[in-house]
């Protein structure tokens, strides 16, 4: 019920019109412009990615300082920075952070902001839902962290392979947080993604068919899908599980005939899709750098568009390359060699195509441009180190060893956090008005790339010398010694880096407004044709669609004459502002029921973590009550217009729509 | 449906629809893995009580067929709803939840029954992944009672009428869901030797 | 059977030629199929010949030369090629950017080049060269694959037992056959199904069969003959473990309620008589608090050698020399030296009631015990004197590490299972004495 229209719905006899003075439970909150209410009971699309993008920056640096921590253990042989638990806790909640509180979350603050000014649309299909979804990332995280002052982080690795994380090898409290804690993330993200699909779907600008999408818009799709049927999965692996733990269930209890490798099969199946949820959005990012400032169009759009589907696809049927030493059936494992090798195809595909965009292009080396160029060269180094697991037999040689540490941190810091990084750079201005230094901006990419390849580099080197993972210590005299100690220093060049883009933001920020052009990179999609930054309500005027490079094409037309394409009009002639009467323009209010909600379901796992009858109670029924008052919450404040109440959820509650233009009131 | 002339969509279905048939979608893979664990596990327990020591299936049979019956029931809801006949919608509704009602209650009486029979979630396995299969099963009809129920509710308080009908349909696409999953549950369940 | 013709004889035979550089160096010491044992006797000169340089990197099976056995030699010669093609692509992917980079960086702010859309045969190359060159890695290295899970004739059994943290090993003492019940042919659902139920009939919910002929019993260091097949069938007491040398094969876990098998094979000439040769080992899957410390070593001996040790092994515990007795009953410590006297001392600690012996196993004059000594949580410590390294190899046995050891198991080994009441120092020299006699 994003953009409230007008009820039209005749009196009849039996067909009472919808009551005008309902204000539901709560009062909606005012549209206020200001303070700390208003960002709490936002449902903006464009504030919510704001809040995803802090918040997920925050848990950037969280797990970083973690691994920084598990770094310096290992600097040296036999080194007691963290003890034996210690440092188990330490890379677990290192790797639960930055796959579920940093890229996923990061992700989803690029989709909130930019999937419907990249669309065109006003805002997304169900914006309480998609504040909900931001509010159980942030209880889902508290709650996580929590158990440092109730017991003590969970240590089983972030894949908590059963038995090891049953109670009788993991008693207390740890694995019940992660359990939980994941468990609040993937219903939030669960929402997300229906939330995204829809607005994909149904609130596209006229004209905007789906091969005119943005590649951005695209790739949130495809990894929107990957959420929407991979989080199941783990959810019902974590029920198990919790099931398990505190119900005494049998399904990982070997002595009753439970199967350990049931869990590795529930979680690798989830959790190779997850690894394609972290890379596509950057993936997306880097389809809408490259162009830019190559000033060409993508190549072979359509191919990459379905290179993504088919990396989406391929995805299902893979999971099983992480179980190469489990001892399954030769056929089945060799059938999964075979088809995770040829996932290289669609990337290569890729990779090719972003090529193919920039040659012959007119590059200008802006921060964003160098990260989505720093992309391409680190994630394909962890791209073909992927292929050479996918060869069982080597792979028995390299899994569980630093040689994977390597290849998963090229395609995850090198690859998803490089992307989305150059999706900072390049937004920024949209999102805050502001350009960033690039002259810090290109230290701080200097220096991230150098600390990349200096920390996980060696690590293929460490790994095929025979390092295993997740070892708080190691002799000395295994020729671990010297590439170690680099790695560490990498690790600090990376947090130098860092501290650069931070400083970089707060100079921005500290500095005197000045106004930023209105279109400072020459971009190409229609997310540029607003203000930066935009208004509420996105665009005065909707946009209609003829081409992918919508703005593009409205800044140049081919000359006649030379038939190279030509500049035939400024950015601001494109934007060129009608006023719209922002009253007759309805964006959803805020509301508290997100917010609520995810506090019920916080206080609920407490509940259900300590068995504590009466909390599960108090959780459950204040769930079904905010799930009430969410309901029958009319659709805007009450002071503002008579409008339709809506019955039932949001989810229920009168649509909306993608073309409606200001004549529309 | 009028109110949806006035939202119109790219792809001309509603949000609200299209949402709730994508999130089925979801819910397809989260029965779907619950069902590949029951699976996993069927004939593994390596102590009873055993399906056939506990079963009565001329019972579920007869439970299964009342549920089966509440679709046919919401589907006159809706269409009651559609014609304008609230009253009518709302006997529907009502007589939807009262059957999917009768069916929760026969699964309590059955857990009871199977607790009694010696068959707890920690027995074995078997015990772990009929309990947790078909409890999943038995929250979502549950959620599908006080959703119905709420509908009802809100047509009675003159909320829901055929202008937005469509809010009927979405409830009834949940609960069709939860039927055809209880179908695919209890064949695998219940039937399958 | 046909991967193995094109593996070994078509697409090697190719490329051997089309990457001479490479092979040259490594040609001879491929073994292969049936013509294994053949080449072995020419690998030798050379294994022996890099075994200073690999040494730097004991757990390294990677690099050219630093194979021990021909299980890792067959990986790397799927796995050398793999990164090969896959360094060629990395290069040329990285020059290709890199020029282009250079090549078309924008030179006037107002350029603007040719909207090229996309171009279909360089689409299409790029899906069919990527596609051939997969499948040209792809084939054989699924060959490779199905080969090395190949059911070895007459190997020699021994069973790896998981525990948190440490490596038990099982040997059989009529002939090589440690047991009828594990199945011979994994791929066989009849067999592994008929080898389940009568586990699953065993004692030992676990999986060790009923008809277990294990007689052998030690921890931490698998001791192996040189160039003799062994088939490890691979178990876990708890967790989920991951069995791994790196210079003798990959890795396979060991999973609680299942068997997997691992085969190896040491190279002869690396152990002299009288001389063993140490491999490392490692527990490579996440297995909770010291998982960094379940180490273990793999000693290769010539088959003399391995054959005496089994001998003694097999024999039962080495008991202490008794004191005579004083008119009175009591005992006669003066009759003992000194050493004597502690090494008795230390007996009698072992097996006080809720001493040692509660939680460690000694083979007695009667032989070994499978019932007793599988509910035992500790190592069977009936030879543990003859062992070079402990608690999971990673300290070697010498005095000053038991001592640390039994002060404190816990802050020697985080985590460790090994819970016992704090040692007065007397007790701790007596019982450190007395572990070092029994050999
Ligand atoms: C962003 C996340 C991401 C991405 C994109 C990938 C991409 C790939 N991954 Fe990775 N992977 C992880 C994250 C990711 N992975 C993580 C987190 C783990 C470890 C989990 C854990 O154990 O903790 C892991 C582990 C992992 C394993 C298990 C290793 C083990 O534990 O034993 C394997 C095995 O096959 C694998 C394979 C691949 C392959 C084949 C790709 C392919 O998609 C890569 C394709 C890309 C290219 C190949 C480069 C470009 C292509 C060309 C230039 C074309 C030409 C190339 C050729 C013809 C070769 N990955
Ligand atoms: C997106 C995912 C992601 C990201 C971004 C990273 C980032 C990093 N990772 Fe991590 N990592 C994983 C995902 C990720 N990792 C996963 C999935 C595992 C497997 C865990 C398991 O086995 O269960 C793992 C495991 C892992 C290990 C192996 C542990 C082990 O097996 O024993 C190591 C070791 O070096 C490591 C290091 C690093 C380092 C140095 C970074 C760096 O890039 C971090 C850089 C960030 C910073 C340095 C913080 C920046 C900010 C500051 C420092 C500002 C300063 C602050 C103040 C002044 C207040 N990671
Ligand atoms: C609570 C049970 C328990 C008790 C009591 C116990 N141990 Fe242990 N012991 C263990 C366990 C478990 C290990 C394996 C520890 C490891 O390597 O992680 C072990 C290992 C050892 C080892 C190393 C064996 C090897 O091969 O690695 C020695 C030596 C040892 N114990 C001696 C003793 C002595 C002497 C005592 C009596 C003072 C004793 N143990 C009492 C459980 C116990
Ligand atoms: Cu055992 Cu790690
Ligand atoms: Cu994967």
């Amino acid at each position: 019920m994003a953009i409230v229209l007008e009820p039209s719905i005749p009196a009849g006899a039996d067909d009472r019109p919808i009551s005008v003075v309902d204000t539901g439970l709560l009062r909606r909150p005012l549209e206020s412009e200001r303070g700390i209410l208003s960002w709490i009971t936002t449902v903006d699309h464009k504030r919510l990615g704001i809040m995803y993008g802090v918040a997920s920056m925050i848990w950037f640096v969280i797990g970083g300082v973690e691994a920084l921590f598990i770094r310096l253990q290992l600097a040296v042989p036999n080194n007691s920075v963290l003890g034996a638990d210690t440092y188990n806790a330490a890379f677990t909640m290192h790797a639960t952070t930055m796959v579920f509180l940093v890229v996923m979350p990061m992700s989803a603050a690029f989709f909130n902001y930019f999937l419907p000014l990249q669309i065109g649309a006003r805002d997304v299909a169900f914006p309480r839902m998609n504040a909900f979804s931001w509010w159980a990332y942030f209880f889902g995280g508290i709650f996580l962290y929590s158990s440092y002052f109730l017991g003590g982080f969970p240590n089983g690795g972030w894949f908590g392979y059963a038995p090891n994380t049953s109670t009788t090898y993991s008693p207390g409290h740890g694995i019940d947080f992660w359990i939980l804690g994941l468990q609040i993330l993937g219903i939030g993200s669960t929402v997300s993604a229906v939330n995204f699909i829809v607005t994909t779907f149904n609130m596209r600008a006229p004209g905007m068919s789906f091969m005119r999408m943005p590649v951005f818009a695209w790739m949130t799709l495809v990894a929107s899908f990957l959420m929407l049927f991979a989080m199941p999965i783990i959810t019902v692996a974590l029920f198990l599980l919790t099931f398990d733990r505190s119900w005494g269930a049998n399904f990982f209890n070997v002595s009753q005939g439970g199967d350990p490798i049931l869990w590795q099969h529930l979680f690798w199946l989830f959790g190779h899709p997850e690894v394609y949820i972290l890379i596509l959005p950057a993936m997306g990012i880097v389809s809408e750098v490259l162009p830019t400032f190559a000033r060409k169009p993508l190549f072979g759009y359509p191919v990459v568009v379905f290179s993504g589907i088919a990396i989406g696809f391929m995805g299902w049927g893979v999971w099983a390359h992480h179980m190469f030493a489990v001892g399954l059936g030769t056929t089945a494992t060799a059938a999964f060699g075979v088809s995770t090798m040829f996932i290289a195809v669609p990337t290569g595909v890729k990779i090719f195509n972003w090529v193919g965009t920039i040659w012959g292009g007119a590059i200008k080396f802006t921060t964003a441009m160098l990260f989505s160029v720093g992309f391409i060269l680190t994630f394909l180094i962890g791209g073909l180190s992927g292929v050479t697991h996918s060869i069982v037999a080597s792979d028995t040689q390299q899994t569980d060893t630093y040689y994977i540490v390597a290849h998963f941190h090229y395609v995850l810091f090198g690859g998803a956090i490089m992307g989305l990084f150059s999706g900072i750079y390049y937004w920024w201005p949209k999102i805050f008005g502001r350009l960033l230094d690039e002259k810090l901006g290109k230290i701080h990419w200097f220096l991230i790339f150098l600390g990349t390849h200096l920390t996980f580099g060696p690590m293929h080197f460490v790994g095929l010398m025979g390092q295993p993972r997740r070892i708080y210590r190691y002799d000395a005299g295994m020729g671990f010694d010297f590439w170690n100690l680099v790695e560490t220093i990498g690790s600090f060049v990376i947090a130098v880096s860092m501290l650069v883009f931070f400083a970089n933001v707060i100079r921005t920020h500290r500095a005197p407004k000045v106004a930023v052009p209105s279109d400072p990179w020459d971009a190409r999609t229609i997310e540029w044709m607003t203000d930066n930054p935009p208004k509420p309500h996105n665009f005065d005027i909707i946009p209609v669609v003829h081409s992918v490079d919508e703005f593009w094409h409205r800044k140049y037309a081919t000359d006649p004459d030379t038939h190279r394409m030509k500049r035939v009009a400024t950015a601001d002639q494109v934007l060129h502002h009608e006023y719209v009467d922002p009253k007759s323009i309805h964006m959803p209010s805020p509301s508290y029921w997100p917010l609520i909600l995810g506090f019920a379901l916080f206080v609920t796992a407490y509940g259900a973590l300590y068995k504590a009858i009466p909390l599960l109670i108090v959780g459950a029924a204040s769930i079904v009550c905010a799930i009430m008052g969410w309901a029958i919450e009319p659709s805007a404040a009450p002071h503002e217009e008579d409008d339709l109440a809506l019955p039932m959820s949001g989810a229920l509650a009168v649509g909306t729509a993608g073309e409606l233009t200001s004549g529309d009131h | 449906m009028s109110t949806e002339a006035h939202h119109v969509t790219a792809t001309g279905v509603s949000n609200e629809k299209l949402g709730m048939w994508t999130f089925l979608g979801s819910e397809c893979l989260l029965f779907g893995a619950l069902i590949a664990t029951y699976l996993n596990y069927r004939g593994k327990s390596i102590n009873g009580p055993y399906p056939k020591d506990v079963y009565n299936i001329p019972f579920t049979s007869a439970s299964s067929f009342i549920l089966l019956m509440s679709s046919l029931t919401m589907v006159l809801a809706l269409s009651a709803i559609q014609r304008g006949d609230n009253r009518r919608g709302r006997i529907w509704l009502i007589s939807t939840a009262l059957l999917g009602s009768t069916f929760i209650g026969g699964q309590i009486y059955e857990f009871t029954d199977f607790v009694g029979k010696g068959l707890t979630m920690k027995t074995n396995l078997f015990g772990s992944s009929f309990y947790v299969l078909t409890g999943f099963h038995g929250v979502h009809v549950t959620l599908g009672i006080l959703m119905l129920l709420a509908t009802a509710f809100l047509s009675w308080k003159g909320k829901i009428n055929k202008y937005n009908a469509e809010a009927v349909e979405i409830v009834g696409l949940y609960w069709h869901f939860v039927d055809v999953i209880w179908i695919v549950i209890f064949t695998v369940v219940y039937l399958i030797k | 059977m046909c991967f193995r013709f094109v593996t070994r004889f078509a697409y090697l035979q190719f490329l051997r030629k089309a990457l001479p550089v490479f092979f040259e160096r490594r040609s001879s010491k491929r073994s292969s199929g049936s013509t294994r044992s053949a080449l072995l006797a020419l690998a030798v000169p050379l294994v022996l010949a890099s075994c200073s340089a690999s040494d730097k990197y004991p757990q390294d099976g990677f690099s050219p030369g630093s194979e021990r056995g021909p299980y890792p030699r067959t990986i790397n010669s799927i796995a050398h090629p793999t990164f090969i093609i896959a360094g060629v692509v990395g290069v040329f992917v990285y020059a290709l950017v890199l020029y282009t980079v250079i090549k078309y960086r924008r030179r006037t702010e107002d350029a603007v080049p040719v909207q090229v859309h996309g171009n279909k045969f360089v689409e299409l190359a790029s899906v069919g060269l990527a596609s051939l060159l997969l499948i040209g890695v792809g084939v054989p290295a699924t060959g490779i694959f199905i080969d090395s899970r190949a059911t070895v004739k007459d190997a020699m059994d021994i069973t790896v037992i998981g525990h948190r943290w440490w490596w038990e090993y099982r040997y059989s003492a009529v002939g090589d056959q440690l047991t009828t019940s594990f199945p011979r042919d994994i791929d066989d659902p009849d067999d592994v199904e008929a080898a389940k139920a009568e586990n699953r009939e065993a004692k030992n919910i676990y999986g060790i069969p009923k008809d277990d002929r294990a007689v052998l019993v030690n921890a931490g260091e698998l001791h192996i003959p040189e160039g003799r097949d062994i088939r490890l069938n691979i178990m876990s007491m708890d967790v989920i473990h991951n069995y791994w040398v790196p210079k003798l094969s990959g890795k396979i876990y060991a999973i609680p309620g299942k068997v997997n098998y691992l085969n190896i094979k040491a190279d002869v000439g690396l152990a002299k008589p009288g001389k063993p040769y140490f491999l490392y080992g490692q527990c490579a899957e996440f297995c909770g608090t010291s998982h960094a410390n379940m180490r273990f070593k793999v000693v290769v001996q010539t088959k003399a050698d391995f054959a005496k040790w089994k001998a003694e092994q097999m024999g039962p515990v080495k008991l202490a020399k008794v004191p005579t007795k004083l008119a009175d009953g009591t005992v006669n410590l003066a009759s003992l030296t000194e050493k004597e006297q502690l090494v008795y001392q230390g007996e009698q600690l072992f097996n006080g009631s809720g001493a040692c012996s509660s939680c460690h196993y000694q083979n007695s004059s009667k032989g070994w015990d499978p019932t007793v000594d599988a509910g035992k949580i500790g190592p069977n410590l009936t030879h543990i004197g003859s062992r070079k390294h402990f608690a999971g190899a990673i300290a070697p046995l010498d005095e000053k590490n038991l001592t640390a050891w039994l002060r404190n198991p816990q802050e020697f080994k985080p985590g460790s299972l090994m819970v016992i009441r704090s040692l007065k120092d007397d007790e701790i020299t007596a019982l450190v004495a007395y572990i070092k006699s029994l050999t």
